[in-house]
């Protein structure tokens, strides 16, 4: 019986904020859906692929509260290609929603919503709250270190360490290693480590949108629940011990340079390209001297270097890297200048902004 | 002075008149003088491997669907391959071979290439080489092989191929335009349906006319093959035989006696396939990136689906895993024959270092220890408790 009327640019909202965890594979076809309910002067669209599911809801006009679910690759063309105006949904019978607009009317098949996985109702024991700003920041500057290797699971996930008055991130898909550090509103005393898929938080990087809120991440055994504005994300953790990473840290280094952030960017990524050869390797050399250090590549496309003023301590090094690594790790980098710490030629080397302790990145070197 | 090196090359290139034909003719008398196709039972699925000369002569050929061969001449005698003998015959040959060059490229079991450009001192002329290798392998191992000798591999697989059967066959630099010249585009190695078809609509069908386009022309149509087209066309080819021919890919396929739709089926038949291609590849001591799921449905329409990984692998788990994880993508429905391979092959440690490797370490010690196993004791000697197929009850 459901009835309203919401703006398009609110439907459009919705529709796109669920998208993401809509399932792309039909293996079952209720997941390839999307559920829309109306209920107290509000419009909830709701996707879920089992493993993710996304809940927002928007401003309508109910008219009749009511329920239903579409097919969400067609619904969101649809909604997508909609004047700007008010659009009125209407479910005039059990199984066709009509979509109506200006002069005109729509209508689509549904779904029963009897048959649509509900969002579970998860009142977490363990809540953390933290500026939307800063986790959003977090999730940028850790999850790219995150493995794609289904292969191996844990690598693809972020792992959370709450501790004291901080929560800190770490990724590494086992070549790099991210770590992030940040101070929450607030959080429980006692401390809590958990893992949630790179992925899953890369979207919800996507969905913050009001950075002045407060993001409320609320965590049971095997789910937890972020709540942000007028979204609710719910994501499966990833079961399993999280390697020790404290143990590939080095607590030494044998060189400590300083350089600006952005030169050395601009330069490895001009010298890269040279790096594009019949093998994956995609490596560069760095080659550090008193107050020069020079970047070079060479493949059968030709070869470059470029030499960049550095602030350096300690022993030179010769060093060779992924450029990709080194360019990830630099791009996310807001600081003026990167402070890079090598241990030899083939250990780890760690970059940080600054002086800082919130972040840092781990590169293992590439053999040559 | 006169070096070696600055020598014009000669190569040899030595290809077995329908060789596992005529193993099998060898093995069994009787099947002398008969239409003999190896390959399978003349309605099972598969196809003709090789046929004897006398079942040629019906039309059948090789790659031909089995049933259709058996419709072409029913009376042929239809015997299912036996490799260990092929394999036997192959190395046999190689012997003979390596009497007189160590510079020997096999191209398969009944098919290479010899380089004797440094061996005319001690054994005389190509000519000379050719004829004494081609009776050895006649009067020793009873088989008879076609010779093609020449300055250049491209050259000498072509004089083979086109005195064939029983051939042989010398091209010296002077003859060459005058042998190319009228010859179809196909002749060309490289050159398969769809290159041929693109150059035929451009009313390209001889090397002659092949030999009318300019460079840019062949690489604006085909890439980086174009410019190889233009070279082969003009009978240069500057590939040197090389001893140990590296693999492009390692692969395993297999063709099922009735389609499979059960997953767990499937998926057995995948970790068989799977642990071939890891021991293949631990043998050749090699890596691969890149695992390729191919499969063909019950309506032969075939698909093939790829996965890079970011580290090269030998691990049965490791290609297994992937493989699932592709099939996983693909519709469900009867499917007819599954393959795994791997392309993207390195034989160089991963130079990218890694950490938090040691599960990854006690697997590959773990694989280690079976391959020894196998080594000594046979293929089957140890194997997956999920490959064991469950003993029938004895009957009552």
């Amino acid at each position: 019986m459901m009835k309203i009327t919401a703006l398009k640019d609110n439907l459009l909202m919705g529709v796109s904020a669920v998208q993401k965890a809509v399932s792309t594979k039909n293996t079952l076809p209720i997941l390839t859906c999307i559920k829309i309910e109306a209920k107290n002067n509000m419009l909830y669209f709701f996707g879920t692929d089992l493993e993710m599911g996304i809940q927002i809801h928007v401003p309508a006009e109910v008219i009749f509260e009511g329920v239903t679910v579409v097919p969400a690759r067609h619904f969101i063309e649809i909604v997508r290609k909609l004047p700007s105006s008010l659009i009125t949904l209407h479910l005039a019978s059990e199984n066709e929603l009509s979509i109506q607009y200006e002069n005109s009317q729509l209508t689509l098949r549904t779904l029963s919503s009897a048959d649509f996985p509900a969002l579970p109702e998860v009142s977490g024991d363990y809540e953390v709250h933290i500026q939307a700003s800063l986790f959003k920041q977090m999730i940028k500057q850790t999850a790219f270190s995150a493995g794609t290797d289904e292969g191996r699971p844990l690598f693809t996930g972020i792992l959370f360490e709450t501790e004291n008055d901080k929560i800190r991130m770490i990724a590494t898909d086992t070549h790099r290693l991210a770590l992030r550090q940040g101070v929450p509103k607030s959080q429980p005393e006692s401390p809590q480590s958990f893992i949630i898929p790179a992925k899953m938080l890369s979207e919800i990087a996507r969905l913050i949108y009001d950075e002045e809120e407060i993001c409320r991440l609320s965590l049971t055994k095997n789910v937890c629940v972020f709540t942000i504005s007028n979204i609710v994300v719910i994501c499966r953790l990833l079961d399993g011990q999280f390697p020790n990473y404290r143990q590939v840290i080095p607590n030494q280094y044998k060189s400590k340079l300083e350089v600006k952030t952005k030169s050395i960017l601009e330069a490895v990524e001009r010298i890269s390209l040279f790096t594009i050869g019949s093998d994956n390797s995609n490596t560069i050399q760095l080659s550090i001297n008193d107050t020069i250090m020079t970047i070079s590549s060479q493949s059968e496309l030709g070869q470059g270097y470029e030499q960049l003023p550095v602030e350096n301590e300690g022993e030179a090094v010769i060093i060779s890297f992924n450029a990709r690594y080194l360019l990830d790790a630099f791009k996310t980098i807001e600081a003026e200048k990167v402070v890079i710490e090598f241990t030899g030629p083939l250990s780890p080397c760690i970059m940080r902004p600054g002086e800082t302790e919130n972040l840092f990145y781990l590169i293992l070197p590439v053999r040559t | 002075m006169d070096t070696d090196n600055d020598r014009v090359p000669s190569i040899i290139h030595c290809d077995m008149d329908a060789f596992f034909a005529s193993v099998e003719q060898l093995k069994n008398p009787e099947l002398r003088g008969k239409p003999v196709i190896v390959g399978g039972k003349p309605h099972s699925r598969g196809v003709v491997s090789t046929c004897s000369y006398e079942a040629r002569k019906y039309g059948v050929r090789s790659a031909m669907p089995l049933a259709e061969a058996y419709r072409r001449c029913p009376e042929a005698v239809f015997i299912p391959p036996d490799f260990s003998a092929y394999q036997e015959a192959s190395d046999n040959m190689h012997k003979i071979f390596s009497e007189y060059t160590p510079l020997i490229e096999p191209i398969s079991l009944d098919e290479a290439f010899l380089d004797v450009t440094k061996s005319l001192r001690l054994f005389g002329s190509p000519l000379v080489i050719g004829q004494k290798i081609k009776e050895r392998i006649k009067n020793e191992l009873g088989l008879i092989v076609s010779v093609g000798i020449a300055h250049n591999k491209f050259l000498a697989k072509l004089a083979s191929d086109l005195s064939k059967p029983d051939g042989f066959l010398v091209v010296t630099p002077d003859q060459v335009r005058e042998l190319l010249d009228p010859l179809d585009i196909r002749r060309i190695w490289g050159i398969g349906e769809k290159t041929a078809q693109r150059l035929y609509e451009l009313n390209i069908k001889t090397i002659r006319d092949l030999c009318r386009l300019e460079e840019a022309y062949l690489t604006n149509l085909f890439g980086s093959c174009g410019s190889q087209l233009y070279l082969l066309a003009r009978g240069i080819d500057r590939r040197k035989v090389e001893n140990v021919r590296k693999a492009k890919s390692i692969g395993r396929e297999t063709t099922f006696p009735t389609d499979i739709s059960d997953m767990d089926d499937l998926e057995k038949c995948l970790l068989t396939l799977a642990g071939d291609v890891a021991r293949s590849l631990r043998r050749e001591r090699v890596k691969g990136y890149t695992v390729t799921l191919k499969i063909k449905y019950q309506d032969f329409r075939m698909i093939t689906r790829s996965k890079t990984l970011d580290k090269p692998t030998d691990l049965e788990e490791v290609i297994f895993a992937e493989a699932c994880f592709l099939l996983q993508k693909l519709v469900v429905k009867p499917i007819r024959l599954a393959g795994v391979s791997l392309h993207n092959l390195t034989d160089c440690d991963e130079p990218q270092l890694s950490m938090f490797e040691e599960s990854r370490e006690q697997k590959a010690e773990l694989v280690k220890t079976i391959d020894r196993i196998k080594d000594k004791y046979g293929e089957k000697s140890i194997t997956r408790a999920r490959l064991v197929e469950p003993k029938k009850k004895p009957a009552p």
